[in-house]
C-alpha cells in the first residue's frame, strides 16, 4: 500500500487511502457488507476524535489502529445482536456447514483456507484475520481486543491446528494453487 | 504447530485472500461526512447535552465562541456562576473538585489520549479551543442557553 506524501497528517486523506483496506478486513471478519461498513465508519469516527494525538504516528500504525477498532466493532456488533453467533472459548469448534467435507473436495486450497477462517466463530475469525492476514502480533491483537496476549496466543494456536493440514497439503504436493 | 509454522501459514492465508474471486466491494464510497457526523455523535454521547459536563464545556468555550477580546479561560468560580446564570442551578459545581472532575471528563472526551495534558492544571485554554474545534458546543448552543436564561429571568 502506498500513502500520500503531500499532507500525511490530513485525516481525510488518510481515510481515502486506507478505508478500502480497513473495510476489506472488517468484511472478512463480519461476512456481511452492511455490518462491515458500519463498523468501518465507526472506526474512522473514533479516529477523528483521536486524530490530534495520532496524526504524528506512522500511517502504518494508524492503519493497524483503525483496522483493530473496526474488527472490534464487528465483534461487538455480533455480541449485541446475539445472532446465534458463537464466540470463542477454549472448547470452541468451527461451525461446520452441511456438506462441508464434500465441498472441501471441490475447492482449491486457497478456497479451503478462506473457508476455514470464514467458518470460525466471530472472535476466532477476527483473531485469524488480524494475525495471519494482517500480520498483527499477539500483543497488538490483545491491546486491540482488551484481552491478554496469552489468550490471543491460545486462539492462534487453535487456528494453527486448523490451518496446518492445508499448509502440509501445499508442501507435500508441491502445490502452487 | 508452533510459531515457526507461522511464516508458511501467513503466506498461504495472504495468497488465499489475494486470490479471492469475489473480493470485497470495490464500490465503497468514501463517505467522509458520515464519518464526521458519527464522530460528533460519539463526542456528544460522551457528554450528554444539558448535563453538568456539557454546561462546563460551554462555560470553557464561551470566551472563544463570543469573540471576547481577552478569551481568558474561566476560573472555577466563574464557571459555577455562568452555569447558575444559565440554568438557575449548578449541581455541585460550587465545589472546586466538582469543576475539576467535570473538566477531567471533558478532557477525556476530546483529548482521549492526552494523559499528560490532562494531568496539568492549566489545561483550560487548550480545552476551550478543542471544544470549539470539534463542535462539542456551538455558538447556537450558547445563544440558546442565553436566550433560555433571559426568558427565565423575565418570567
Amino acid at each position: 500500500m502506498t500513502y500520500p506524501t503531500a499532507d500525511p497528517r490530513s485525516l481525510d486523506v488518510f481515510y481515502a487511502v486506507t478505508v478500502h483496506r480497513t473495510f476489506a478486513t472488517a468484511r472478512r471478519v463480519a461476512r456481511d457488507r452492511d455490518v462491515a461498513w458500519d463498523a468501518t465508519q465507526d472506526a474512522y469516527a473514533v479516529m477523528v476524535n483521536r486524530w490530534s494525538e495520532r496524526q504524528y504516528r506512522s500511517p502504518r500504525d494508524n492503519q493497524r489502529y483503525v483496522t483493530g477498532i473496526a474488527v472490534n466493532k464487528v465483534v461487538d456488533w455480533y455480541r449485541l445482536a446475539v445472532r446465534l453467533e458463537p464466540l470463542a472459548s477454549e472448547d470452541d469448534h468451527p461451525v461446520e456447514e452441511d456438506g462441508y467435507a464434500r465441498i472441501l473436495d471441490e475447492l482449491t486450497v486457497f478456497k479451503e483456507v478462506r473457508l476455514v477462517l470464514a467458518c470460525q466463530p466471530v472472535v476466532m475469525r477476527a483473531v485469524g484475520i488480524l494475525y495471519f492476514l494482517e500480520g498483527f502480533s499477539y500483543q497488538e491483537i490483545a491491546d486491540s481486543r482488551g484481552v491478554s496476549a496469552s489468550t490471543v496466543r491460545s486462539q492462534v494456536q487453535l487456528l494453527r491446528g486448523r490451518l496446518k493440514p492445508l499448509v502440509n497439503r501445499v508442501i507435500e504436493a508441491g502445490e502452487r494453487p | 504447530m508452533t510459531e515457526h509454522d507461522d511464516d508458511a501459514m501467513r503466506d498461504l492465508v495472504r495468497r488465499a485472500y489475494a486470490a479471492e474471486t469475489e473480493p470485497p466491494d470495490a464500490d465503497v464510497t468514501a463517505d467522509w461526512h458520515d464519518v464526521l457526523n458519527r464522530a460528533r455523535d460519539e463526542r456528544r454521547a460522551a457528554l450528554p447535552r444539558g448535563g453538568r459536563e456539557w454546561f462546563v464545556a460551554l462555560a470553557l468555550a464561551e470566551p472563544l465562541l463570543s469573540g471576547a477580546a481577552d478569551p481568558r479561560p474561566p476560573s472555577n468560580r466563574e464557571i459555577y456562576e455562568r452555569v447558575i446564570a444559565w440554568r438557575g442551578d449548578a449541581w455541585n459545581l460550587a465545589r472546586p473538585q466538582s469543576v475539576a472532575d467535570a473538566i477531567e471528563a471533558i478532557a477525556q472526551a476530546v483529548f482521549p489520549e492526552y494523559k499528560e495534558l490532562r494531568a496539568r492544571q492549566q489545561i483550560r485554554t487548550a480545552l476551550g479551543r478543542r471544544i470549539v474545534a470539534v463542535g462539542l458546543v456551538t455558538l447556537a448552543d450558547l445563544a440558546n442557553v442565553d436566550h433560555a436564561a433571559a426568558r427565565s429571568a423575565e418570567s
